[in-house]
């Protein structure tokens, strides 16, 4: 399920509209300690932001997947650990 | 009397402490993978993207190949008719899809060759998809490699500015589209100034005083694009309880349906 979830998340993040792979971080996240939830993000704003250092360059993605998966620690370490 | 074990809780703080670390360590990696491609001028996401753009045209090929067996357009439409006309009817399909097809793409790159006769450029294809970009932007098959530079405008088959160039790699270039979310653009539209808003999609809204001389259908120019025509009026709507008249442009090709750009060199 989760290298499902992952997959998932990556082809999403190439094709598939950018709520996708907020759903595959989003599962990813709640389950599991998922280190490929931020890399899924950071992929997202790889491929799709221009690069740079500005306010129109900001990785929104990176940093909601980061969020995610620290706002969402201590409900899976609740329920899953 | 209710007794709880103590050496559970141990094991379960231990494993929560490492699963923090383990989480911070996580943030650790991203944080230095996004740096390291900021001060490298985008060394890791240019390999990405170069991988990326390999699936793609390996994908877009298998599809191009699907489509011209006249497969994916036969069969809805044979569905409802009856076995004897269906080999028939195949046949006379794949015939019309297949011309079809030949006439759209030789109208698409007439109007293409019109663009270049009056500024020169390049005709780039659109290789990734408009919807799976959440800043608005899409790739282009064309780079360093062809002449593209960064900056450089980037115009629908129809002549109308849709973007700009804003990454470009060896063989693809990252183009942000003019009326992605929230982006702002001046224009005219009969001299009057609208200060448009994209939306997405190619469109976009603006206010205009109330009683200004906007009407459906005029063409809307960018002058910090060269006076170049970025979009159409689709709607000018009064309001009668505010001071202002919203205004909706949109590009007239349908930005999600396009499949060659044309980038006009030297920009």
């Amino acid at each position: 399920m989760r290298y499902l979830l992952v997959a998932i998340g990556v082809i999403g993040a190439l094709v598939a509209p950018p709520w996708v792979p907020v759903i595959a971080i989003v599962a990813l996240s709640v389950r599991w300690q998922a280190w490929e939830a931020p890399m899924i993000g950071l992929l997202v704003d790889f491929m799709w932001l221009p690069a740079g250092l500005s306010l129109a360059a900001i990785p929104y993605y990176t940093l909601l997947s980061l969020a995610i998966v620290w706002f969402l620690e201590p409900v899976r370490a609740r329920f899953f650990i | 009397m209710f007794h709880t074990n103590p050496s559970q809780y141990t094991y379960r703080g231990a494993r929560r402490g490492e699963s923090r670390r383990r989480l911070a360590l996580t943030t650790g990696i991203v944080v230095l993978v996004f740096l390291a491609d900021l001060v490298t001028g985008g060394v890791v996401r240019e390999s990405i993207r170069a991988a990326t753009g390999v699936l793609w045209s390996v994908g877009a090929q298998i599809e191009r190949a699907i489509r011209s067996t006249g497969f994916v357009a036969s069969r809805s439409s044979l569905a409802s008719e009856n076995d004897a006309l269906r080999t028939q009817l195949a046949q006379y399909e794949q015939r019309v899809a297949a011309a079809s097809a030949a006439v759209a793409e030789n109208e698409l790159l007439r109007s293409m060759a019109r663009l270049a006769a009056d500024e020169p450029g390049i005709t780039a294809p659109v290789i990734s998809s408009f919807q799976a970009s959440p800043y608005g932007t899409f790739f282009v098959g064309a780079g360093t490699a062809d002449g593209i530079m960064h900056g450089a405008l980037v115009l629908s088959p129809d002549g109308y500015v849709i973007g700009r160039i804003s990454d470009v790699g060896p063989h693809t270039a990252l183009v942000d589209q003019l009326f992605a979310p929230t982006k702002e653009l001046d224009a005219l539209a009969r001299d009057v100034p609208l200060s448009l808003v994209g939306e997405g999609g190619g469109n976009a809204v603006a206010r205009a005083p109330r009683g200004s001389a906007v009407a459906v259908g005029d063409v809307v120019v960018a002058p910090t694009l060269g006076g170049r025509p970025v979009a159409v009026v689709g709607a000018a709507e009064a309001d009668p309880a505010a001071a202002f008249t919203l205004v909706s442009a949109r590009v007239p090709a349908n930005i999600a349906a396009l499949r060659f750009v044309y980038i006009i060199a030297g920009q």
